[in-house]
Order: C-alpha cells, then structure tokens, then sequence
C-alpha cells in the first residue's frame, strides 16, 4: 500500500518530464546559462566578501511548462474578449458570456463587498488575474497527462507571497508607510510606558497573524489540490495493485475504479472553482483591511 | 436495449484502455522509485507536499507578475472600462425608458381627458340637434296646420260668397223669370197641361244655366 502512495504521489507531484501513456516520456530540459561571477570586495566596517559563482541554471518542470500553457490561455481569452466588449458591448456566445458572469461576479459580489466600491476597481486586475491564474491551473489537474500546479507548495507560496505583497502595498499607498505600519495596531486609549510595550506586543502579534493568514491561503489552495489529486491518484492505481490477480478481478476493479473517478472528477471540477474563488475572496478581504484600517 | 449495451461497450472498453495505461505507467513508476531508497522514505518522498523549491517559486512569480502586465493592459482594464460603460448604457436606458414611460402616461391621460371633452361635446352637440330638430318640426307642423286652416277659412269664405252670389243670382233670374213667364202666361191660352209643361221648360232652363255643385 506504501508503495501505491508513493505511485501516486509521483503523479500528483511536479516532475521533470511528462509521462504519457505506454511508456512515453517527454524529458524537459535543463536550461543553461552559465554563471554569474561576482568579484570580491572590501568593505569597510563588513570587511573582505570573496568572490561568490552563482550558477545560473534552471531545470523546466512540468508545472513550469503548465504555468505557460495557463498564461498563453489567458491571454488568448481575455484579450479577445477585451476586445468583444469593448465600449460597453454586450457578450455574444457561450464562451464570453461565461467569462464575462464570471469576471462580474469577482468584480460585484467579491471585490466591491471587500474593498468598497470606490477603491475596488483599482485592485481588480490583481483580482481577476489571481482568480484566473489559480482556476485555470486547478483545471490543468483535470487534464489527461497534465497536473495542477496549484498542487505544490512552491506555486501557492508564491501567489500567497505575491498577495502579501499586495496587501501590504495597498496599505502603504493607502495611508503612507508610517499610517500603514500603525494602522496594524487598534486604536487605543494606553498611557505611558506600558502603552508602547503593549501596543508594540501587539503589532507583532498583529504583524504575525497577517503573514499567518497568507501562509494559511497557500496552504489550503495547495492541500485541498493536492489531496483531491492524490485520491484520483490512488484510486486509480488500485487498478495497478490487483493487475497481477484474476483477469475478472482486474476487470471489476478497473470499472469500479473508473466509476469512482467520473464521480471524483465532478468533486475536482466543483473544487477548482471553489478554491480559485476563496483564494481570491480572502485576498480580497485582506486588501480591504489594509485599505479600511479598523 | 441495443443503444444500452453499446454504451456500457464503450464504457467498458474506456475502462479497459485506462488501466492498461496505468498498469504500464505504473510499472515504470516502480521501477524509479524503487532504487536505492527503502520503502518508507520513498513515500515520504513522493508523498511530501511541502517540498518547497525555490525555482518553480520564483518562476510562478514571474509567469503570474508577466500574465499581470500584459493581462492589465490588454484584457483587464479594457474589459472594466467596458463593464462601466455597458452599465452607464443600460442606466442611461433605463432612464430613457422612465421618462418615455412618463411622457407616455401624461399624453394618454391628456388624449383622454380631451376624448372625454370631446364626448361631453357631442352628446351636447347630438343633443341640441334633436332639440333644434324637434324644435322645427314642430313649428314646420304648426305653420302647416295653421295653413291649412287657413286655407280652410278661404275656402269656406269663398263658399259663402258665391252661394251667395248664386242665390242672389238665382233671386234676379227667379224674378225675371217669373216675370217672362207670368209674362207668357198672360198671351197665351192657359190650359192646364201647357201650364204645367211651361213651368217644367222654366225649370230645366234654370237648372241647364246653372247645374247643381258648382260654385
């Protein structure tokens, strides 16, 4: 059984090539560009760096190529549709009207409750893009062969990252540097010496539950991906795990084993929207806070 | 029947062709994570989902930022300036449309206010008509009976003269008759016979200058 973890952890996992059925592999490749040299320095008070050889090499990975696949669809989507409804045209076709419910929802029912109307629509690209950006990968899962990039940490930590950073920009453009920086703190009414240290206590703490509720954002988009996926995985291989019984039992697992896959990939299907849409509402939420100081 | 089994066919067939893929792939999937790791640390391995690497990271930073940049200027700013305008538009129909509506419902309640003026006016119309109408027939009635009666007057007026006239008439043509006759009498010998024929020729001669209904 550990072993079938293990199978299906590989499949969920990021990896250096694609596998496709009967044994094809598509290796990715390592791209080089040598190295970047920096001389050594004296400097004063530091003292004497040497000379430091940062290789500048980088393996593609499956996510990496699935990323540009999800960047190369959105920009096939959306700037045609840009285009579609331009000057206040309305959608016409399947297609645009979906996306265009979808971008007035985020726009309507995510953005404008979380941030106010009036500063919502400067975020709104953020938004969209974030809300894209992660559904389109979510879906990737559900393709034959390829995989979520939202399924590993390493993606998630860095949109949660980028969403930090969002937040904390749109604090500081909001009230300055200084407002922003005291503005995590509640106002309060403390006096003297143990006002500071309490309100400096505070901040900390304040501080740390800001980058705890990105860290949770990426956490949970990565988890819920990578379980849902893992599951398929698993049940999946089921089918593998019995190959060398019965021909009849080979059989019955493997249709059992595909029925439960159909239902699973409903629940995926629902999954990935779901989480795009929280990743998104809470970052929205987050922006608000730091737009609308308590 | 015949559609069903042929679905459940295919269904099988898909099926079938699925786990001959898994069953190959996973063979060469067990064959990787076999070597050189025991069993237990391959899993945590393959399994660990917190395996952070610096460079898919880093790469996810630049495709979402680079997606961002392009996406901002090409698709995502036109896309809320067309948003806005579509609801201006639809705003602006909207109002368009009220005070269409409006216009609308002032106009039908002035037409029928003016209608029902107008009806008002006709009926006073229609109504002083047949007053008139009455009003003339009847006087139309009245000259023609008072014509008639008039007629009649001159008439009866007229009966009276000339009957008296013809008495008169009658009075001078009597006297002078008798007077002829008295006068023939007289010449001639009187028998009782021709006495009696000369009174009858008298008569008849009266009654042939005059015939009784005239005047």
């Amino acid at each position: 059984m550990g072993m079938d973890i293990a199978v299906a952890g590989e499949h969920v996992k990021d990896a250096t090539s694609f596998h496709f059925p009967f044994g094809y592999h598509v290796e990715l490749p390592m791209l080089d560009f040598g190295s970047l040299r920096l001389g050594a320095v004296d400097l004063p008070l530091v003292g004497h760096i040497p000379a430091v050889e940062i290789p500048l090499r980088l393996q593609l990975t499956k996510f990496m190529v699935l990323e540009l696949i999800v960047a190369v669809l959105m920009m096939l989507i959306f700037i045609p549709l840009a285009w579609r409804l331009r000057g206040g045209r309305p959608p016409r076709g399947r297609l645009a009207t979906f996306f265009d419910v979808i971008l007035c929802y985020i726009r309507d029912q995510v953005a404008r409750p979380a941030i106010g109307k009036h500063e919502a629509d400067r975020y709104l690209p953020f938004l969209w893009n974030m809300f894209f950006f992660i559904l389109f990968c979510n879906l990737m899962g559900l393709v034959p062969w390829a995989g979520s990039p939202t399924g590993a940490i390493s993606v998630t930590g860095a949109l949660a990252v980028l969403s930090f950073a969002m937040v904390i920009g749109a604090g500081i453009q909001e009230h300055g540097l200084i407002g922003y920086v005291k503005s995590l703190v509640p106002h309060m009414d403390l006096k003297g010496v143990l006002g500071i240290i309490l309100k400096l206590m505070l901040w900390v703490i304040e501080f740390a539950g800001l980058c705890i509720k990105h860290a949770v954002l990426a956490v949970r988009l990565m988890a819920n991906m990578f379980a849902g996926h893992l599951v398929l995985a698993v049940i999946l291989s089921f089918i593998a795990a019995v190959a060398n019984f019965w021909l009849i039992l080979w059989f019955g697992v493997t249709i059992a084993s595909v029925a439960g896959q159909i239902a699973l990939m409903m629940l995926e299907l629902f999954v990935a929207f779901l989480q795009a849409y929280i990743f998104t509402f809470l970052a929205a939420i987050f922006i608000g806070m730091a737009v609308h100081t308590h | 029947m015949v559609e069903q089994m042929r679905k459940w066919a295919a269904l099988a067939m898909i099926a079938l062709v699925l786990g001959l893929g898994t069953k190959s792939v996973s063979v060469a999937w067990g064959a990787e994570a076999g070597g050189g790791h025991g069993e237990e640390s391959s899993v945590a391995q393959a399994v660990n989902p917190l395996d952070f690497r610096q460079d898919l990271a880093l790469w996810t930073a630049v495709v979402f930022v680079g997606v961002l940049v392009v996406l901002r200027v090409f698709a995502w700013k036109p896309i809320a300036r067309a948003l806005d305008q579509r609801e201006d538009h639809i705003r602006r129909e909207i109002e368009d449309a009220e005070r269409a509506n409006a216009e609308a419902k002032r106009l039908l309640s002035e037409y029928q206010a003016k209608l029902g003026q107008a009806e008002n006016e006709i009926r006073a119309m229609i109504e002083k008509a047949k007053q008139d109408a009455q009003q003339v027939g009847q006087s139309l009635i009245d000259k023609a009976r008072q014509e008639a009666e008039e007629e009649y007057r001159r008439k009866l007026a007229e009966i009276d003269r000339a009957t008296e006239r013809a008495l008169q008439e009658l009075a001078q043509r009597g006297a002078a008759l008798a007077v002829d006759l008295a006068g023939k009498l007289v010449a001639a010998r009187l028998d009782p016979t021709a006495h009696a024929r000369m009174i009858e020729q008298a008569m008849e001669a009266i009654s042939r200058q005059h015939p009784p209904g005239l005047n």
